[in-house]
Formats: structure tokens, sequence, C-alpha cells
């Protein structure tokens, strides 16, 4: 064989195999390409087609002044893959001291045959950062939102809190959560391999909304100052816990409420979740005689009795053959309307729903409200208790007793709701504590407006009781009475229901009142639960209501009434 | 006619492949592959311009989301210091102690101008300015006078 045809050859064979590889290697394309293409398909949008949640900020929480009371902060979530730490000795040495965990413990999870696991979901902002400049391969540091309350357990029960997971639960927290939350937005197509998307590859991303920022009723220095009276009252009178609340009449916002003991939503996972629902309408109590207000607006109004009409008090009555006595236990003889609200009288009181009538009774008592919801703005409302002759448990008793508040159980924003009611010449308004919902979607602010629910009374009944009310406290010479103004109100006392009647000894003493009474600006409620020193509402839940009106007089600028009086002439 | 046959045999169509090209086919060679590279330049010049631009807006909008959280931290940081807890403490670093509604005793002060209600601003509108009044007395007695009507007082 000659040197050419050796080559030729050689080429021969060369070209064979150069043909057979290209068309493997087209067979191979067509395979990919077209046989499996779907398949590879998937198999690549597995890889790099990505669907990321973009989380949106929640809303923040203002009080009526705008003063930030709840807002978003960030805090770090720390963990660790194991099998790529270098230096676990050296790693838990930098760690321990920041994260203020045993080194021990550190070290130990830093060694794990896992994968991954967890060391805090909680590093605050600057811990975060430094381990973050640190750089150590196989340490993950993920930032995520973290609510915060800068005024810690002021209205803490109002405001409620965020879970780790960014839900809201009680108060504005629970109630406006899916509009604090916002919308998320989505990062969806195709990102590189470390979720950054591939800028000419197809993707979309749907930015997401801020949550709205909402702007409450509530003054955060009334809300404190109503908070430290109360405190100072449950320590005066050896109370256990207590609620106040201050309503406008004319509009029904809640100025403030306050209820104690209450937590720090900051600290919302080491708080027992009894202390999470809200008093002011979670919490059902028999109102005793400051519900004689109701009994005595529905007598005026329905015209059972005028502020003359005068009942024989005989310090006893039976009614459906239950026992009732006032609860001084003594007979009073002839007396008026306003004698009955200023001596608190259980008889006289029961005389006049007797005279009504069931039907007329309980019909202005659910006008009032009681027995259903008030439809405030707050999480975890209760409708109360109110038998009524529908009800197989009521007996004709039940008239009697519910007269002055017992056998009935009421929240108290549905007992502060009722007597602002009369302070509003007979209008029951929709109570709320949110007056401003600023949406970042479109820019859009919505006022809230205040809602009128129906009229209980009219204006002349609610006025004449308004007077009726102020008299009696001046005829007992209330220590709710504050100098210079003329106020409206009764007191209460009621016993507690345990199985098989009241306890014998502890009580739940209340006052709701309102002034100045010529144009009445707040309804205050004060409700102390089982006081020691005083059982009795007038020389405990009283005073405290003069104390916080004496100081509200000043933080809401409401001149004495010889001053007003004289101006509005 | 004379038959002629081409021959398949791989050694014939070797040496039967032109080896050489003219100079017009190199030269349209070379313009083909300068297009192409043009093209392929031009393509990889705005791929990579899109591609920074697109980064760059990532990370401005990083930025944004950053400065935003900053402002929202501040702003937590503001409440925080003004917090009324906080305020108390100060307050009382200062020498201050709170207000005891039995120890506080409000003063009368005589004449004190109390701020104007509606009615009185109302009144004070109502109310015509004496240079007003004098002029208009001269102009409708001016008036009555040319009208030959009685003088207003």
């Amino acid at each position: 064989m000659s040197v050419t045809q050796q080559h030729q050859s050689r080429i021969v064979v060369m070209m064979a195999v150069l043909s057979a590889a290209g068309l493997i290697l087209a067979a191979q394309l067509v395979r990919w390409q077209v046989l499996e293409h779907d398949h590879f398909v998937a198999l690549a949008a597995q890889q790099n087609q990505k669907d990321i949640v973009l989380r949106p900020r929640r809303g923040n929480i203002y009080d009526t002044n705008q003063h930030l009371l709840a807002g978003d902060t960030i805090q770090y979530e720390i963990s660790a893959s194991p099998p790529i730490i270098s230096d676990p000795q050296e790693t838990a040495d930098r760690l321990y001291r920041l994260l203020n965990i045993p080194k021990e413990a550190l070290l130990q999870s830093l060694t794990r045959d896992k994968a991954w696991v967890a060391i805090t979901r909680s590093a605050p902002r600057d811990v975060g950062e430094t381990i973050l400049n640190w750089d150590i391969t196989g340490l993950l540091v993920n930032p995520r939102p973290k609510r915060a309350y800068p005024e810690r357990n002021l209205g803490g029960h109002l405001i409620g809190f965020v879970n780790d997971n960014g839900n809201g639960f009680y108060g504005v927290e629970g109630y406006y959560d899916s509009l604090l939350q916002g919308l998320a937005g989505r990062q969806a197509g195709e990102h590189g391999p470390f979720g950054d998307i591939i800028p000419l590859g197809n993707f979309e991303i749907t930015p997401p909304t801020q949550g709205a920022d909402i702007y409450l009723t509530i003054d955060r220095i009334v809300q404190r100052m109503v908070e430290d009276e109360l405190a100072l009252a449950i320590d005066s009178y050896g109370a256990e816990s207590g609620t106040v609340v201050v309503l406008n009449p004319r509009t029904g916002a809640v100025i403030a409420s306050a209820s104690l003991p209450v937590y720090d939503p900051n600290q919302f996972a080491q708080t027992e979740a009894e202390h999470f629902l809200d008093p002011l309408v979670s919490t059902a109590y028999e109102p005793g005689s400051v519900f004689k207000i109701i009994t005595m607006a529905a007598g005026l109004d329905s015209n059972t009795v005028a502020p003359g009409t005068t009942v024989y008090d005989s310090g006893v009555i039976e009614v459906g053959g239950q026992t009732i006595y006032n609860s001084d236990r003594l007979a009073h003889g002839t007396v008026d309307m306003t004698t009955v609200l200023a001596k608190s009288l259980n008889v006289g009181s029961a005389q006049i729903a007797i005279v009504m009538g069931p039907d007329k009774f309980y019909n202005y008592i659910r006008r009032f409200g009681f027995g259903r919801l008030t439809e405030i703005d707050l999480s975890g409302e209760g409708p109360g208790t109110l038998k009524t002759p529908m009800d197989a448990a009521w007996s004709d008793s039940d008239l009697a007793t519910n007269s002055f508040g017992q056998g009935v159980a009421v929240t108290p924003i549905q007992m502060v709701s009722a007597v602002a009611t009369i302070a509003n010449d007979g209008l029951l308004m929709k109570p709320y504590v949110v007056k401003k919902v600023v949406a970042h979607d479109e820019g859009r602010t919505i006022e809230v407006k205040p809602q009128v629910v129906r009229r209980a009374v009219s204006a002349d009944t609610a006025d004449v009781l308004t007077q009726m009310l102020a008299t009696a406290l001046e005829v007992e010479e209330s220590l709710a009475i504050i100098p210079g103004y003329r106020v409206a109100g009764k007191t209460g006392t009621a016993s507690i229901p345990i199985p098989g009647g009241y306890h014998p000894t502890l009580t739940i003493t209340s006052f709701a009142g309102y002034f100045p009474v010529d144009d009445p600006q707040v309804v205050i409620l004060v409700i102390l639960n089982k006081p020691t020193v005083s059982k009795w509402g007038n020389q405990s839940a009283a005073p405290t209501f003069r104390r916080i009106g004496e100081r509200l007089i000043s933080l809401l600028d409401i001149p004495p009434d010889e001053i007003r009086l004289v101006r509005n002439k | 006619m004379a038959s002629q046959s081409i021959s398949f045999r791989p050694a014939e169509v070797i040496r039967r492949i032109p080896w050489s090209l003219d100079k017009k086919a190199a030269l349209g060679l070379v313009l083909i592959l300068i297009t192409f590279s043009l093209v392929g330049w031009l393509y990889l010049g705005q791929a990579s311009v899109i591609t920074s631009s697109t980064l760059r807006i990532e990370r401005m909008q990083q930025g944004i989301a950053l400065v935003n959280q900053q402002n929202a931290d501040l702003a937590l940081q503001i409440a925080e210091l003004e917090s009324l807890t906080r305020i108390e403490v100060r307050a009382r670093e200062l020498g201050y102690a709170p207000t005891d509604p039995a120890n506080l005793r409000y003063l009368p002060v005589n004449n004190f101008p109390a701020p104007e209600t509606e009615d009185d601003i109302s009144r004070i509108a109502r109310t015509p300015n004496p240079r007003e009044t004098v002029w208009q007395l001269w102009l409708d007695s001016f008036v009555a006078w040319v009208l030959g009507r009685p003088v207003p007082e």
C-alpha cells in the first residue's frame, strides 16, 4: 500500500468516525429537542422557574394625634448548615456572646449531623447585621419583619398583637388584620441559582401593596392617664382587676379604654392566653344598679312613670316567688323617681318594670343594645346574656331582678354605649376605635363617620333623665361629683354569681356617668372587680370616676360650668 | 454521446473537493464572517447593557426598600424615644412630679381674655365698623337731601 493510499484510507476512517459521531449527536439532539422536549423543559423549569412571594409591609397603627403605637421593624432568623461550616468551634465562639445562647448548646447545634439547624428566629437587628457582615459560609441570616409596640403595654388589649407568622390577633390588630397585612406580591419566572432574576429571562414581578395605616380614636395621653388612675384604684381599693372606658357620647368614639391587668404586646409569647381577651368587649358582668338608668329611661319614655311619680317602698317585694330587698335592707316609704335613683332602690326599680310589663321593658333593653353585639371594630366581642320572655329559662322574677341589673350580663362597651345614649339625647351611636384608614394602593384615605344605630328614647326623656341623675348625685353628695361641673351618673354594686347563687361578700362595683350635664362631652364607665377595701360602688368606683373626670377636664380642655354657661348665653 | 460515469468512492470524492478558494469566494466568506461578528457584537453589547441595567434597577429597588425600612425603623425609634414611659422617666430626672387632681387648684383670673365663641364672632361680624357707619350716615343724608326725603338721624 502506497503512502497516498494509506492517507486516503485514514481520512476515510476519520470521516466515518466523525460522521458516526455527528449522527449520534444529531440523534441525541433530536431526542432532546423533539422527542423528550417537554420532559426537559419541565426539568429546566424546576431548576430556574421560581414563584417567590413578596411579603408586603404591615401597616402602622397611630393614636388620634398621629403618635405611632404599632409598626414593623426587622429581626433576623439565624440558621446553619453544619456540614458546610468549616470551623464550628470558632463559629460557636463568635456567636454565643451575641446571641446569648450557651456556647455548649450552640456548638452541639453546629456539629449535628443534619443539613440544616435553626439557631434563633428572633435575633435583634444589630446582631443580625453584625453576623451578616462576618460572611461565614454555612451560616444563614435571613431578615424577617417583627411587630414593635413603642408604648409597650399602653392599650395592650385594644391594640392586640401580631404573631411570628405575621397574623394579627385580638384588638385592632385582629379586627383589621386583612387591611393591615396588605397584598402580597410575586416574583415569578426564571431565576438564577441564588434566587436573583435572570435579566434576559422571562419573569413577571407584581410588587406587594403595603398594608393600610390605621389611626385610632384613642388619645395616648388620656389612655395613659386612665391606666394610671385605674392602677391606683385597684391598688387603693384592693381590687382584683378593673376596666375604665371613656367615650365621646356624640360620636361613639372611644377616647380611652383600659383594663388591668394588661399585657405587653411585644412580649405576647410570654403572656398567658387568658390575658389576651379585652374585657371591654369580651367579659360580660352583672352591671347592678347602673342598669337602673336603663330601667328609668324605659319607664319615662313609655310614660309608665314621670319624675314626680311616687311609689311606696316597703323595703321588700316578692315577684315570681323571689323576695327582693333594697341593698340597705330598709323601707323608704313613699318615694319619687329621683329618690329611687338617689337611694338606688331595688324595690322601686322592680315596681317600674312590673308596671311596664315584660314586653315593653325588654323592648327598651334591646333598643339600648343589650343582648346583641355593638359591632365595635375590635376583635372578640361578645353579646352578653339577656334572658327574655321568649327564653325557656326566663321567669317572672327575672323581670324584677333585671330592672336593677341582676340576672343580666353585659359587656362594658354595651353598658357605656347605653349610658352614652342618654347623654346623646336618646340616640344610640355605634362605638368605634378607628377614625381613619390610609390605604397605600391608591393613596386613599377613608374617614370613619359616626353612625347612629337607632333612637332608643326621645330627646325629652334623655334630658329629663339626665337632670334626675344629676340631682340624685347631688342629693346623695356623691363622691363622683366634680367641683365646678354638673355630673350625671349612677353607681352600681353587683354581687358576683357563683354556682347556686351569689357570692356572700365579693362584688363588682361600678360607676357610669357623664359631664357637663348641659353639653355632655365624655361618658366614663369605671368597673372594679372584687374590691376588698369597700364593696360599695359609691365608695370605690365613684371617687375613681371623679379623679379621672378631673384629669380629663384639663386634658380635653373642658371649661367649668360657670364659664361655659356664661359664654354660651 | 459519450457517457460520463460519476464515482462516489470516498477517495474520488475527496479528490474532487475544491480545496482552494478563489479571491471572490474568500472575500465573500470574510464579509459574512465580519457581518456575523458585527451582529454578534451588537447583540452581546445590547444584552450586556440590558443585563447591567436590570441589575442596577434591582439594586436601586433594593436600595429603596432598604431606605424605606430604615425610615420605618427611625420612625419607630422616634416613637420609642417619645413614649410616655420614657418622657415620664426623663421628667422625673428633671425634677418634675405628676400632678394630683386632689392637690390641684384652679385660680380665677379677673378679666382673663377667654377664647371667643362662635356667637361672639358672629356678633362682632354683625357690628358695623364705626368709620363705615359715619360715612354711611353722611351718604344716606346726602341721598335723602337730593331726593327730598327726610334726613335719617
